[in-house]
Formats: C-alpha cells, structure tokens, sequence
C-alpha cells in the first residue's frame, strides 16, 4: 500500500500535522492517568505522536483519528513501563496529593435535610453541546480543576471505560474509596458544566 | 416485602453515581426508583450523569467536531 506521503501534496501532509497536533492534550491526559507521572506523560506522547507521524500511511480512516492515535499511545506506554521497570526495581507510588480536602464544598450542594439548594433544572439542549468544540474545550477545564486523583480516576472510568475494580486494584484503593472518588467527580464536573455553559446558555 | 428506605436526594446522588459503577442491592435500587419517581429534580441529575457519560466516551473516540467554519 502506498503511504499517504506518497499520494498526498505537501500541504495534505502539513493539514494532518496539524489535525494530529489537536489530538494532543487528550492524549496527554491518556497517559497521565495510565502513567501518574506528567513529565514521563509528556515523553510518551512525543514518542507516540512522532510514530503516529512517520506512520501515517497506516492510518486508514476506519476508526476516527484519535482511536488510532490512542492505540499507537497504547502501545508506547507498555513498552515505557517496561523500560522504566528495567531501570528501576520498582515503580515509586506517585505521592498522593491531599485530594482537594474541602468535605464542606459537596455538603454545600443540599441543605440541612439533605435535599438539592439550590436546586437545579434541565440543561438546554445538551447534544447541541457535543457538536460544539468550545463545550469541549470547558470540559478540558473543569476536569484540570478536579484533584489529581480525582481526575485520574474519573478519566479511567468515564472515559476510557475500564472496570472500577480493575481502577481500584490499580490506584491500590478500596472499592468504596474509589464510588466516593467517582461521585465527587461527577458532582464537581456537573457543577462546573453548569455554571461555565448550560448556565451561560451556551 | 418492606417499604422502600426514604432517601435526602444526596443519599440518591451516591447511589446514582454508584450505580454507574458497581450494581446496587435490591433494596437499594427500590429506595431509589422510589426516590426519583417523586424527585423532579434528581431525575435531572440522573439525565445529567448520562450526558457526563456519553461526553466523556465522545471525548475519548473522536474528541471535539472541527471547530465550525466562519460563516
């Protein structure tokens, strides 16, 4: 099969660079919440966009852009571990950062018994939403303002849909530790979806 | 069979999130259907963690659309 270099002007080339430049900060997110480590992230990246590149000729167009990129991603991150488990007998846990540690902020969220205050409506038109790139872009930031924990294991499940137990096991927590996390996640995100779009009307 | 547990909306919160994430017991799952069914507000909240879902998967298979041509 001929690679796209081949069939492809120069500036079909430079217009996928640039597309497969836009992919990065999911895919840094990917690794961060595989590797726990930003700078170790940031390398994989590099290394699997740079082969993302020289390979683009394999890419052929049956998944979306991103899928691709994600598996090549995939990859370059089993083979980092493994390199950093030669290198070092054991991989040092990431220092737990205290996780936010504001419990009055989810008790905010209801009144003394327990119900919604304020309580909140429907949001307008939420799949219009989707086809907006700056809704995605407010996403990006509300999940930057979660805990790193946090955020690592709301990307885990949310996103990459991996089993809770297989997160728990991996973040070597328990399971209810990990729903606490989870539900402090999707409370904070939906707060903040909220107030920086739906409210906004948009 | 008893009667369904009475729940503050942010016992259902928890139990809809956790429902996202491991199964809930039967007593639980009735608590709860009996909560929402008079909860306006948290079957908002239920819709909207489904929407969290199917952003964040969007998010993970295409990412955002192309940002919209200037018209």
């Amino acid at each position: 099969m001929a690679g796209l270099k081949e069939i492809n002007p120069p500036d079909r080339i430079a217009a996928l660079y640039a597309e497969v430049e836009t992919h990065r900060s999911y895919l840094l997110r990917f690794a961060i919440a595989r590797l726990r480590d930003r700078e170790q992230a940031e390398e994989v990246v590099q290394e699997a966009l740079l082969a993302a590149l020289e390979g683009v000729g394999g890419f052929a167009g049956q998944s979306s852009l991103r899928t691709w990129l994600t598996s090549i991603l995939k990859f370059k991150i089993i083979d980092f571990q493994r390199r950093i488990i030669g290198e070092r007998a054991q991989l040092a846990a990431a220092p737990e950062e205290n996780d936010g540690a504001d419990p009055e902020w989810m008790e905010r969220l209801y009144d003394a018994s327990g119900h919604w205050n304020p309580a909140f409506g429907e949001w307008a038109n939420p799949d219009g939403a989707l086809e907006q790139k700056q809704f995605f872009d407010v996403f990006e930031r509300c999940m930057d303002k979660l805990p790193a924990a946090t955020a690592r294991v709301f990307f885990q499940r949310e996103v990459m849909g991996i089993d809770t137990g297989d997160i728990c096991k991996e973040e070597a927590i328990s399971a209810s530790n990990c729903w606490v996390m989870l539900h402090r996640a999707r409370l904070a995100l939906r707060e903040c979806l909220d107030r920086n779009w739906f409210q906004g009307g948009g | 069979m008893s009667e369904p547990a009475e729940l503050s909306c942010k016992e259902a919160a928890r139990l809809m999130s956790r429902q996202r994430d491991a199964a809930l017991t039967p007593d639980e799952q009735a608590s709860l259907k009996y909560h929402l069914f008079d909860c306006l507000n948290c079957r908002h909240f239920d819709k909207q963690l489904d929407f969290l879902s199917r952003l964040a998967r969007r998010y993970g298979d295409t990412g955002p659309p192309a940002a919209e041509d200037p018209v």
